[in-house]
């Protein structure tokens, strides 16, 4: 017997959605701008079956993957559960069988060296392929017309690392992509495989090497010349994981590294940098000039996720978990081994950034990310009271001016990560249009925002309605109609 | 009572009063059933069919004991007794007996369940909402 009942997070909007769906020629309110022709692929989650521990990981939920399909000004949306073989298993046994995020010690006997992904992280499109991503597997490969699941894909059995990131970069100059696998040969081990990958899908380049201490390397930055590598707090042990807990726990007293390889370097040419307590979880933007190496990213003080503790039992600090726009420069020029950190904005932000992708690894100007306004107006009688626990607004911050433009969602909405779609036919950096899914309370649906990236303040250009809650989604990405075979 | 709830159920109530006389429904306004008429008239109908006591339970009489209740009561009484009803599990006492009949809001209201997580509980299930 499925039963949520007893899960006090999972009410109202936040219940299980537990159907997959197809919805034809969506409502539009609006219009729908003729230059979108593609899929806005969103990749999330939610709980198939109860977690078997209350304080386990939200990350350890089952993969979800949903597009809204753009076509002549039509929409149409599919969702579908990735169907990996840990969903399969717990849908045969009719219950979880897995125990908590990445530690296979508190699984049940029956799914033993089973792959525990569940895939649900990051939608990628490359050499004509659309994927899922989770950092602790292999990429799984779906059909971009049915999203129906496919299965792992290691490239012509070239990509060796057991693992592959959430968040792969492609070179908009090259059209390479470089992509990495961190814990590659195995659980516990500091091992991370570089790959670079041609636009045909072939492996192309790897290199190997030991970072300096086992630890979540979620995302990179990405130069024409480099490779930056973050390495922060969390930490993971084989005794953590024999004690049943999650995988990872926040150690304030480990220090921050940032690795810099060049990316035609080998392993030992990598360069570490060390700073404070800090947490760059994902990255915008990165750039070489001269001798010096910039990463800008929503950086928190310190651990921003209470369901990865601190090891020393202090409690979460939510004042530490906040992310604010930074800028991060290392010298090659240097003997020193520190580096400098510059706060860019001085508000928080939503960590789940987007830059104009054209533009990564490149100079630019513009970064996107979401953000709570609490001088807006919130409706609780109509919404529910969230305390403030909303982001209403996408901003477009300029990182020339500091300037900020901002897209208001409305007085009973939160917004989930921001995508950016390039303008057809245009090459200005930021031409284009921002979309993203904003949670309406009131009417208890998900709603696609579409708004021009350059006009933030206008407001809506079309809003996609669903009549439903749409799966939550953790990253989502812009597919244009040349990338994908798509019908 | 929690006083979030109260005032909500207030600003609410102001919501839809002013909504009513704005768009030139006063008179609508005007003519809704006040708890007390409502009792009076359950009342009544009860009487008819004669059954009372199954609404006792829903009057609390501010002058009688609660044993004695509404069914109890003369319905051309029109001394004002108190009234508890519920909105999404919460009494909701009304000792007038002459407020108008409680709407709740025309929105779903669905971030509610979220109300009184403390801030670990929500960031640890909702890191990304
Ligand atoms: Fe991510």
């Amino acid at each position: 017997m499925v039963d949520f009942s007893n899960q006090p997070t999972m009410k109202g909007f936040f219940a299980p959605t537990r159907f997959e769906v197809d919805v034809y020629d969506c409502e539009v309110v609006g219009k729908i701008p003729t230059d979108i022709n593609g899929a806005f692929v969103r990749l999330g989650g939610d709980w198939f079956y109860p977690p078997k521990s209350a304080d386990d990981s939200p990350f350890n939920v089952d993969g979800y993957v949903s597009m809204f399909r753009f076509k002549n000004g039509i929409v149409d949306f599919k969702g579908r559960w990735v169907k990996t073989p840990r969903f399969l298993a717990d849908r045969a046994a009719h219950k979880q069988l897995f125990g908590m995020y990445r530690n296979p010690l508190t699984d049940d006997p029956s799914v033993k060296d089973l792959d525990r992904t569940v895939s649900n992280t990051t939608p990628l499109a490359f050499a004509g392929k659309l994927f899922t991503l989770k950092e602790d597997s292999l990429p799984y490969e779906i059909n971009c017309n049915t999203l129906e699941t496919i299965g792992p894909w290691n490239f012509h059995g070239k990509y060796k690392s057991l693992t592959f990131t959430a968040h792969p970069k492609v070179d908009p100059v090259s059209g390479e992509m470089i992509c990495y696998g961190y814990e590659a040969t195995g659980l516990e081990t500091n091992d991370v495989f570089l790959y670079t990958i041609n636009k045909k899908g072939e492996v192309t380049r790897e290199v190997r090497f030991k970072v300096p201490y086992i630890s979540m390397v979620h995302d990179i930055g990405l130069t024409q010349k480099h490779v930056i590598i973050p390495v922060f707090g969390f930490v993971t042990s084989m005794e953590r994981l024999k004690e049943g807990k999650v995988h990872w726990g926040w150690d304030s007293k480990a220090p921050s590294y940032v690795g810099v390889i060049p990316r035609d370097g080998d392993g030992k040419d990598i360069r570490w940098f060390k700073g404070p307590e800090r947490a760059t979880v994902h990255t915008l933007n990165t750039r070489t000039e001269g001798e010096k190496v910039i990463l800008e990213a929503p950086i928190y003080d310190s651990n921003p996720f209470p369901f990865f503790p601190p090891i020393d039992g202090s409690p979460w600090d939510p004042q530490k978990a906040r992310a604010f726009i930074r800028r991060n420069t290392f010298n090659l020029g240097s003997n020193d081994d520190g580096f400098t950190e510059e706060k860019l904005f001085q508000m928080n932000v939503s960590d789940l950034g987007r830059v104009d992708d054209r533009f990564l690894s490149l100079p630019y100007r513009y970064a996107f990310t979401a953000y709570g306004d609490r001088d807006r107006p919130f409706d609780e009688a109509r919404a529910g009271n969230l305390k403030g626990r909303v982001n209403n607004c996408y901003g477009r911050f300029d990182l020339a001016t500091g300037k900020m433009n901002s897209y208001f969602a409305g007085d009973t909405h939160s917004l989930q990560e921001v995508c950016f779609i390039p303008r057809t036919n245009s090459t200005e950096e930021g031409a284009g249009y921002i979309i993203g899914v904003a949670s309406n309370y009131a009417e208890m649906r998900s709603e696609l925002i579409i708004a021009d990236a350059q006009h933030l303040e206008d407001g809506d250009v079309a809003r996609v309605i669903l009549p439903f809650r749409a799966t939550a989604q953790v990253h989502g990405r812009w597919m244009a109609e040349n990338e994908l075979p798509f019908a | 009572m929690d006083d979030g709830w109260l005032k909500m159920n207030c600003l609410s109530h102001e919501r839809e009063m002013k909504r009513a006389t704005n768009s030139g429904m006063s008179a609508i306004a005007d003519s809704q059933p006040t708890r007390r008429n409502f009792l009076a008239t359950l009342a009544a109908a009860s009487a008819t069919i004669g059954s009372l006591s199954m609404f006792g339970a829903a009057a609390i009489s501010s002058e009688a004991a609660p044993s004695q209740a509404a069914s109890s009561k003369n319905v051309n009484d029109t001394r004002p007794y108190g009234v508890v009803s519920f909105h999404m599990d919460q009494p909701y006492l009304d000792t007038t007996g002459t407020a108008i009949p409680y709407h709740p809001p025309s929105g779903a209201r669905s971030a509610a369940s979220a109300a009184d997580l403390s801030e670990i509980a929500f960031r640890a299930e909702h890191c990304y909402a």
